[in-house]
Order: structure tokens, then sequence, then C-alpha cells
């Protein structure tokens, strides 16, 4: 029998419902997505493209407002409440978002200046995360002379400098090479254990959610929750790819007809295509 | 005309084609050489056939039309050494620079102010292009008809005439930063100030040179126009002056000395973007 876990929640998603409204009509991002994250988690966010899952990131960071429901980061509305949470959100994307005229060290720092934190006052400064990262000896260089896999070094570098409570890192590595994305996901999984962060990781992957998450939520289209996988590493990895495959795809058969169907190839032979791996 | 038909035409040679192989790429060597030099040969060749021109006409017209070469010279020697007119130049200078920092900082406020709320847009585009309409004498008339003092006739002319081009240039910039910065930089949770301070100036600095740039002339332009019309002191004041007393060679000297100012200007800002451009992606670099 296991102990249930007392920790509290550090984020709680409650009915969140957005939608885009533009000239051509509205899109449902959200629909009624409910889940909660408990403080110190690593929970993976995972779901095809297009179902919301940006969306959800950005509600969490405060970077928009949800059209109804709650959405509470240690207890604050991340949009409302948005100084409160000075600090204690670390974000990292897609692309490394790197500001092309500051230096490697000086993009690392970003943070600490917006938040006015002294590095002598942290236990790991700006210049040490970057060699933590394997990148000394390049602080001095500019995001135009790093590769890809570097520069993503030194966007996860500057997430995690200012020490923020949360991490939210939205398919941070999804368009690096194998090689170069697997070294990435495992420093990272690594650095956010060791110091006990909560991380909500946004992924397509179902072998990255699996191989990196403590919980899972995979989300349907438009976002919805379709299942919660709790105790991620304790359980059959082989049994848990069919269960998601078997939620994703069931998602799939509710979508309408698209135009790949008239091509030959339908949404299912491209999902099965896109996680064969 | 390029490089290599212009030395062709220089040499008397159509093409390399009747030459030996070995002569042909020697000459094509020697063309590349000439292409590539730092130094632009033909400019320097135009310019010296102006001045030949000049120099020429100068000998079949009166002075008051072509003064010599060597007459300019000594005006515009006459003119740099005398303290009085040091102190003109100065005063038009500091007119164009003060105008012109004055403009900047009320357009870039404008600038970002539209960018970021569209009712600030909407608001000061028909004002803008009312203002595009007028055409640039009438505001010089307007000028003098408003304001007593001629340094304020001045500053008002240029915040007219280049507070469009700054807006303009500012407003595009600050929506041409990429979402993802924005996002990016945002979720620190940065103060308006700091949003200011991190992302949208440093994004905004080559757009801001090249504004710059291009209001230098306009601004000189401007300047001038303002002090030869309704001033009495300033460049423009000496030009008229010079005019009044069908003083080419002083004409020419004056105008040589505003050419000097803005190439100066021109070369400063060019050093500065070369400096800043320092952290730009550069072309050709693998990621």
């Amino acid at each position: 029998m296991t102990m249930p876990d007392l920790r509290p929640d550090a984020i709680i998603f409650e009915d969140v419902s957005k939608i885009f409204s533009s000239g051509q009509g509205a899109t449902i991002a959200l629909e009624k997505l409910s889940f909660s994250i408990r403080a110190g988690e690593y929970a993976c966010i995972l779901g095809r493209s297009g179902c919301g899952k940006s969306t959800a990131a950005n509600l969490l960071l405060g970077l928009d407002r949800p059209t109804s429901g709650r959405v509470r980061v240690f207890g604050e509305n991340p949009a409302r409440d948005f100084a409160r949470l000075r600090g204690r959100l670390g974000s990292v994307f897609q692309s490394d978002r790197l500001l092309p005229w500051r230096t490697a060290v000086e993009n690392v720092q970003l943070p600490l200046e917006i938040l006015k934190i002294s590095e002598y006052s942290l236990s790991t400064s700006a210049a040490e995360w970057l060699t933590r990262l394997g990148l000394q000896g390049f602080e001095e260089s500019f995001p135009h002379q790093l590769s890809g896999g570097m520069r993503q070094r030194v966007a996860l570098a500057r997430a995690l400098v200012a020490e923020p409570d949360i991490v939210v890192a939205d398919e941070a590595f999804a368009h690096l090479d194998e090689v170069t994305g697997e070294r990435l996901r495992r420093d990272f999984h690594r650095l956010t254990k060791e110091t006990g962060k909560t991380v909500i990781h946004i992924t397509h992957s179902i072998d990255e959610a699996l191989s990196l998450g403590d919980r899972i939520f995979v989300l349907g289209k438009p976002g919805h929750l379709l299942a919660e996988i709790d105790e991620v590493p304790l359980k059959d990895r082989t049994a848990l790819r069919s269960y998601i495959l078997t939620h994703l795809q069931g998602t799939v058969r509710q979508a309408p007809k698209t135009a790949a169907v008239a091509n030959g190839s339908s949404d299912q032979a491209t999902l099965s295509q896109e996680w064969a791996t | 005309m390029s490089s290599a038909r212009f030395l062709s035409t220089v040499l008397g040679r159509s093409s390399t084609a009747a030459l030996s192989p070995g002569e042909a790429g020697e000459d094509q060597t020697a063309v590349r050489a000439w292409a590539n030099s730092p130094v632009n040969v033909e400019g320097i060749g135009a310019l010296v056939g102006l001045a030949v021109a000049w120099q020429i006409a100068s000998h079949y017209f009166p002075a008051f039309l072509f003064p010599p070469l060597q007459t300019i010279a000594a005006t515009l020697v006459s003119t740099v050494s005398d303290p009085a007119m040091l102190s003109t130049i100065g005063l038009t200078f500091l007119r164009i620079v003060v105008s012109l920092a004055g403009t900047f900082i009320l357009a870039s406020a404008l600038g970002v102010a539209a960018a970021l709320h569209p009712r600030t847009d909407r608001i000061l585009e028909p004002l803008i292009q009312l203002k595009q309409g007028v055409p640039g004498v009438c505001w010089i008339i307007f000028s003098i008809l408003w304001f007593k003092g001629m340094e304020a006739r001045i500053a008002f002319i240029v915040v007219i005439s280049t507070l469009p081009s700054f807006y303009y240039q500012v407003r595009d910039g600050v929506r041409g930063i990429s979402l993802e910065l924005w996002q990016m930089v945002r979720a620190w949770r940065p103060t308006r100030f700091q949003m200011l301070l991190k992302l949208i100036l440093p994004a905004l600095r080559p757009t801001l040179l090249t504004a710059w740039r291009i209001n230098l002339g306009g601004g000189t332009r401007m300047v001038i126009t303002a002090e030869l019309l309704a001033g009495v002191s300033g460049i423009g004041y000496q030009l008229r002056t010079a005019e009044e007393q069908f003083r080419m060679d002083s004409a020419v000297a004056w105008t040589v000395i505003l050419v000097a100012f803005v190439l100066a200007c021109d070369a400063i800002l060019k050093a500065v973007e070369r400096r800043l451009r320092l952290g730009a992606p550069a072309p050709g670099i693998a990621a």
C-alpha cells in the first residue's frame, strides 16, 4: 500500500476554457481543462499538435487569461496577480528565445537583472550554470556563434538561474536532434530533480513523457483532459504507451475528416508514424 | 557601369577574349583587385572629373558663377579660421543636433506608445498623414508667423519635418519585435520600465540608428532652409548673405562645411552601428 502524497498543489487548472476569437470565427484551444500538480512534481502534459498545450503554458505563465475557469499558481492568479509570482516561475520554450544582442552569460543574467537579484546571493551564478550545462568557455559567445543545442542549453540555464519554484518547459527539446535532445532532457531532468523544482513539461512525445514524468496528463483536442497517469516510473512503460496511444487515437476518431484523408494519409496513419519511435 | 567594364573602357579593350590566355588571366586578376579595393576608385574619378569641369568652367564664366577652385579653397580656409564664423558653424550644428535629439525623444515616446496601444496609433495616424500632406515650406511660413524667436522657429520646423520618419521607424520597429521574445521577457514579470530597458530599446537600436542616419540629412536641410528664410544667424543666414553679395566662393565654402558635417555624423553613426551589430546574427553562420 502506497502512502498518499501530501505535498500541496503548486498548480491548479479548474474547468479552464480558452477561446480565441478572430474575424474568421472562434477557435477553442482549451475546453474545461482541469488538473493539479503537486509541489516538487515533474508533470508532463502530453498531446498532439494543436491540442492547446502551449495555450495552457501561457495561461500558467500569466501571459494570457482564460476565457472561463480558474488557474492558480501557489494560490495566486498568474495573470491578475502578475507581480506576486515574480521570480517563482521559470520557462524554457521550443525555440531558445535568446536575445541576439546579449552574450550567453548576459542572456542567463537577464532574469537576475529583472528580479534585481545579486549573483552573490545565489548558490549557483550565471556562469556556473553555463558550466553545469557544459558551456564552459562559451560565456562571451553571442547566440549566432552557438549551435542550436548550445543555445537551448543557454535557455535552460536562464530558466534555472533565478532558482524559480516552477519551471515550465514548452516542447523545449522538440526541435533538437535525437542525441542532443536526449542529453539535454537528461541534464534538465537531473538538475530540476536535484534542486527540487516543480516542472510542467509540455511535449508531444509519448516516450519523452514516459521517460521524464512522475505524472502524465494526456490532453485531447480541443484541450481537455483525456487521461491522468500517476506514479509513472513505477509502471510498465509498454503498457502505458499503448494505454496513452489508445486514448489519443480515440480523439482522432472523434475528429472530422480532414484533407489529409483525401490525400491518402489519414490522421491515424500520421499519428502512428509520428510516435512509432 | 561595373568595375570590369569601366577598366575595359579605360584600357580601350572591349573584352578579354582578344588577349592571350595568360594576358587575360592577369587582366582579370587586376580587374578583381580593383573591384575589391576598399577605395571607390570610380567615385573618386567622378569627383575629380567634376572638379576639373568646374575649373574649366571658371575660365569661361565670371567668378560669381564659377569661381576658381583655389578661390573657394582660400575662402574655406579663411571661414574655418575666423572665430566668428566658427561660432556660426557651431550654432547651426548645435541647432541641428539639439532639434533632432528633441524630435527623436518625442517621436520615440509616441512610436512606442502607438505600437503598444492601438488607440494611440489610431489617434496619431491621421494627424501625421495630415502633416505629411502639407509642403515643408508652408511649415516654415507658419513658424515665422507663430514664433518670434529664431530658435523656436527652427525647433518647430525640424520637429515637424522629421517627427513622422522617426515615429514610423520606432513604431514599426517595436511592432517588429518577435512575439516569442516579448513572451520570454514578460514571463519573468518585468516592470514596464524594465521591459523598455531590457527588450524594446536594445531591439530597436539598429532601427534607431537608421532613423538617425535618414533624418540627419533631412534635419540639416530644414535647419538651413529655416535659417535661410527666417534667420539672422547660422550657416543658412551666411548662405543668404553670400547670395545677396554674389559670393559663389563663399556659398560653395559653406556648402562644403555642411556636407563635411553630415558625412562626419554619418561616419560616426556607421561606426556605432558596426559596434552594436556585434551581437546581431551574421549571415552564413550555421546554427
